[in-house]
């Protein structure tokens, strides 16, 4: 890569002919992702045919939009955060267990991983809705007398997210951790470091790249999820996605929509702008 | 077998440009039909570069590349009829060691009863008979070296290329095939380009020696030659395994060193000078001695370090400098090791004084 | 006393392991019962929600519809993403960073973005509800992952290999079909896989282009979900969580060496 040479000429026939083996995946992603973008793009400057600024400024100035806005960030943090308390100890038990439980550990992470979010969803719709498992059994053991409203609300959307989201934390994480040698956690040890802290001396650090690519990755996905606050917030809208499905499918608000999707994918570049400084896109990308 | 498949290899004014720097800079060379020449160097020296371009596996920036009288520069390798044997060999995994050696004559629709043939003749060539129907996993690193031959040179090549092939063997197994290789060139009587960055290695198996510095070849010549008279610094301490130690120029045949005067072969270019000194040519010699053809030095032993077949004798001359010399260890020579500290006389041969230009 | 040391996090851990399967088993549990209701443990148990799944033309119909696209699918994505993977691979060009950063963004722009614009485009063009359109996108959305795995199989693959071949007599365009391609088939197949259950569980994509004669399984789950919870959706899952995790132990029994992506 940092030494390119003068091509000669059959090489250069060569590597334009590796450019054009691109090409079709090309050809996919400029008909599927950017037309649609640019189409965005057009809709969310345009007000009954001419140019203008009032999606954007609906944005900013209508409460409804902006607090979504910032409900979304405020639920991505917090799923961001509780899968990384939920992902280490499963990725750190898994890279210092024997081949078997480690086998085991991940197989276990794997199974919701390959499993469709609707069908996860909708295990957690069983699980917390009025008469789903929690109140029942709850009330058949006579702690409560009349259902709790456990689905529906903020805090179902945050399990269900959560849920889906652990196992994109624990890949890389697994990764970077069974790097680190177990030898020198014993060094750090035989140094005087108590437990805790060659935790955090030693092994924090050295597992830093990977946790970081996990939480961006659910960071990002978070802030464009969908299917899970829908589902499991009951008709509430929470997230900036519900926001765009509304106003396309409800109220065919196609300009609203697209400047809300923009506005989005503009703070998602923005983060993968800010962390490619630090850690590749391709290696946050490369985890699934 | 018949040798007239092999042919002449001519590289002409070879440049291969990197952005930053020049891994092959203006490199000319002639390989005779059935020659076995070897480019030796160290790594970045540029000679798997020009492996690669005589492979035609990368294209150069400029020059050209002759097989006999054909200008092959803008052929891919599969029109170029050469057989490569890569470090790793390459053999193909997925196939058997017959496939492998099938895979040049099926490319070129050789038919099957034709195929087989020459298959096993090539098994027997390289010592491998009965071995066609096993994976490549299951091979030992010697056995995957053979197949890698066998396969470069059943389909008949105009040259074989080698890309330090030995170099993942262990040293006995390497100093066996060494023997090998060279039988086999022999017997085939096959043009051969051996890429190695072992000096030893080079100067067994070769009829001639190239060697690369920095995308420059300084010398090509016989090992014996390339040996004895080094061209310049970089030769003599990469070939030889020598001392360079700075010299001056006293007179025509003259230099100076450790306030000695040394008589030499032939000092011609003027400018830095250094004097090649091969720890074995040095001898140890009585006080008495004197003799038309030697050079004499005097120091003090500074220290001796037993190496096994060999001790090794760090000696400090008159004026300072330090030098190294070679005692094979036996017990004539023993007895007549100084101690540490004490006096001593060497000699070294006139002819093996090689004064060479930085 | 190193194991006992332990003993809460493997607490912990186990604790976190059983939230993450939890649901899934409920899951598969419930699509055996008996009951309208949702009660766990189930009281009776039955096939019936199996029977409303496989009787009914409707689902039988979206099952089919996301079966068939998922396999044109993997076959439009799979050799588009690999000669991308191999030009990548080979091509040394400066620009080749910034051409497969594009080609990530199907995993960069979040779906509903994607699904926004897409449908907006789509009902422009007339590709909405259509299987052209349903492939052409579920093509797109799974081309990164064939496209990494491939790659990831390039860089463990020495490509000496098809210099070699290339030396002993055949083209470029052969030694891959002979040579490379051989042994990069289970990162190929590992890309195929993450296409087809890429492409038979693209909700969001699915929900806001699919319909009609076209309507997809997911989709029609997806509705289902928001109107009312139907004990089939259960044995749905179930079917679907079977499907999957034949086909990725299918692939790890395969290519037993190592596991790839």
């Amino acid at each position: 890569m940092t030494d390119m040479p003068k091509l000669s000429a059959i090489e250069r026939t060569e590597q334009r002919s590796f450019l054009l083996l691109f090409l079709p995946a090309l050809i996919l992603v400029a008909l599927i992702i950017f037309a649609p973008l640019g189409k965005l793009v057009v809709q969310s400057f345009q007000d009954e045919g001419a140019f203008s600024l009032v999606h954007y400024k609906r944005i900013v100035t209508e409460r409804i939009y902006w607090s979504i806005f910032v409900d979304t960030l405020e639920v991505s943090l917090a799923v961001t955060a509780l899968s990384a308390l939920l992902g280490y100890p499963v990725a750190y038990a898994a890279a210092r267990a024997s081949r078997l439980w480690t086998g085991l550990i991940l197989a276990m992470v794997m199974l919701p991983f390959w499993t469709s979010v609707l069908v996860r969803t909708y295990g957690w719709l069983v699980i917390l809705q009025r008469r789903g498992i929690v109140n029942t059994t709850l009330m058949d053991l006579g702690i409560i007398s009349k259902p709790l409203e456990l689905s529906h609300n903020y805090t179902a959307v945050l399990i269900g997210m959560v849920h889906v989201m652990v196992p994109f934390i624990v890949f890389p994480l697994y990764a970077a951790l069974s790097k680190i040698p177990p030898e020198l956690a014993q060094a750090g040890n035989s140094l005087g470091g108590t437990r805790s802290y060659v935790f955090r001396r030693v092994i924090l650090p050295l597992s830093a790249p990977g946790l970081l690519a996990g939480a961006v990755l659910v960071f990002v996905l978070s802030l464009g999820f969908y299917l899970t606050p829908e589902l499991l917030g009951g008709g509430k809208t929470i997230m900036v996605s519900s926001l765009v499905e509304r106003n396309i499918e409800q109220y065919s608000r196609f300009g609203a929509a697209s400047s809300v999707a923009l506005s989005l994918l503009v703070i998602v570049l923005a983060i993968f702008w800010v962390v490619d400084r630090v850690l590749p896109v391709e290696k946050i990308i490369g985890v699934k | 077998m018949p040798a007239s498949h092999f042919e002449s290899v001519s590289v002409r004014n070879l440049v291969k440009t990197y952005h930053t720097f020049d891994a092959l800079s203006d490199v000319s060379l002639d390989i005779a039909a059935g020659e076995f020449l070897s480019i030796l160097g160290p790594s970045g020296s540029g000679k798997t570069t020009l492996l690669q371009v005589i492979g035609g596996f990368t294209g150069p920036t400029s020059g050209k590349v002759y097989f006999g009288d054909t200008d092959v520069t803008n052929l891919p390798p599969q029109k170029r009829e050469i057989g490569v044997v890569f470090q790793n060999y390459a053999l193909f995994p997925h196939l058997t060691v017959a496939e492998n050696i099938a895979f040049p004559l099926k490319a070129r629709r050789v038919g099957r009863a034709d195929c087989e043939e020459r298959v096993a003749q090539a098994l027997r060539t390289v010592d491998m008979e009965g071995f066609g129907d096993r994976p490549i996993a299951k091979l030992s690193g010697g056995q995957k070296q053979r197949v890698a031959l066998a396969r470069a040179i059943v389909f008949e090549p105009r040259l074989i290329l080698m890309d330090e092939p030995l170099s993942a063997l262990d040293k006995n197994l390497r100093e066996a095939m060494q023997l090998e290789l060279r039988n086999l060139h022999k017997n085939l009587n096959a043009t051969i380009i051996y890429v190695t960055h072992d000096q030893r290695e080079a100067l067994t198996m070769s009829d001639r020696i190239a060697v690369m510095n920095k995308g420059k070849l300084v010398q090509i010549d016989q090992p014996k030659a390339l040996y004895r008279a080094p061209a310049d610094h970089f030769v003599a301490s990469f070939v030889g395994e020598a001392t360079l130690l700075p010299v001056t120029r006293l007179g025509d045949r003259q230099i100076g060193l450790g306030g000695a005067t040394l008589r030499t072969p032939d000092v011609t270019t003027d400018g830095k000078l250094f004097v090649a000194l091969q720890a074995d040519t040095i001898l140890l010699c009585d006080d008495a001695e004197d003799d038309a053809d030697s050079n004499y030095l005097n120091g003090t032993v500074r220290d001796l370090v037993y190496q096994g077949e060999s001790l090794k004798a760090d000696v400090v001359l008159d004026d300072g400098t330090a030098i190294a010399c070679r005692i094979a260890s036996h017990h004539y020579n023993l007895r007549s090791v100084p101690e540490l500290g004490h006096r001593i006389r060497l000699k070294m041969h006139v002819e093996d004084t090689i004064v060479v230009p930085g | 006393m190193k194991k006992l040391q332990n003993l809460p996090l493997y607490g912990v851990v186990f604790a976190i392991l059983f939230f993450l399967v939890f649901p899934i088993i409920v899951v598969v549990i419930m699509s055996f019962s008996d009951s309208r209701f949702l009660t766990f443990p189930p009281k009776v148990f039955s096939l019936r929600w199996y029977e409303s799944y496989f009787l009914d033309p409707a689902w039988m119909r979206a099952t089919r519809n996301s079966f068939v696209l998922a396999i044109l699918t993997t076959i439009l994505v799979v050799p588009v993403g690999t000669a991308a993977a191999y030009g990548a691979h080979m091509c040394k060009m400066a620009i080749m960073r910034h051409m497969q950063l594009l080609l990530l963004s199907p995993v960069i722009v979040p779906v509903i973005i994607i699904a926004a614009g897409l449908y907006m485009v789509y009902a422009q063009v007339g590709l909405l509800a259509t299987k052209l359109g349903l492939v052409l996108a579920f093509a797109t959305m799974n081309l990164p992952y064939v496209f990494i795995s491939v790659l990831a199989g390039l860089r463990s693959y020495d490509m000496a290999q098809e210099d070699v071949a290339r030396s002993l007599g055949v083209s470029r365009l052969a030694a891959f079909m002979k040579v490379t391609l051989p042994q990069i088939r289970p990162s190929v197949m590992t890309g195929a896989l993450f296409a087809f259950i890429g492409a038979l569980d693209e909700t969001v994509i699915s929900i806001f282009i699919a319909g009609g004669e076209n309507q997809t399984l997911p989709s029609r789950m997806f509705m289902s979900l928001n109107d009312e919870i139907d004990p089939t959706i259960a044995s749905i899952s179930t079917v679907l969580i079977s499907v999957s995790f034949a086909l990725v132990i299918l692939m790890s029994l395969r290519s037993p060496k190592k596991a790839n992506g």
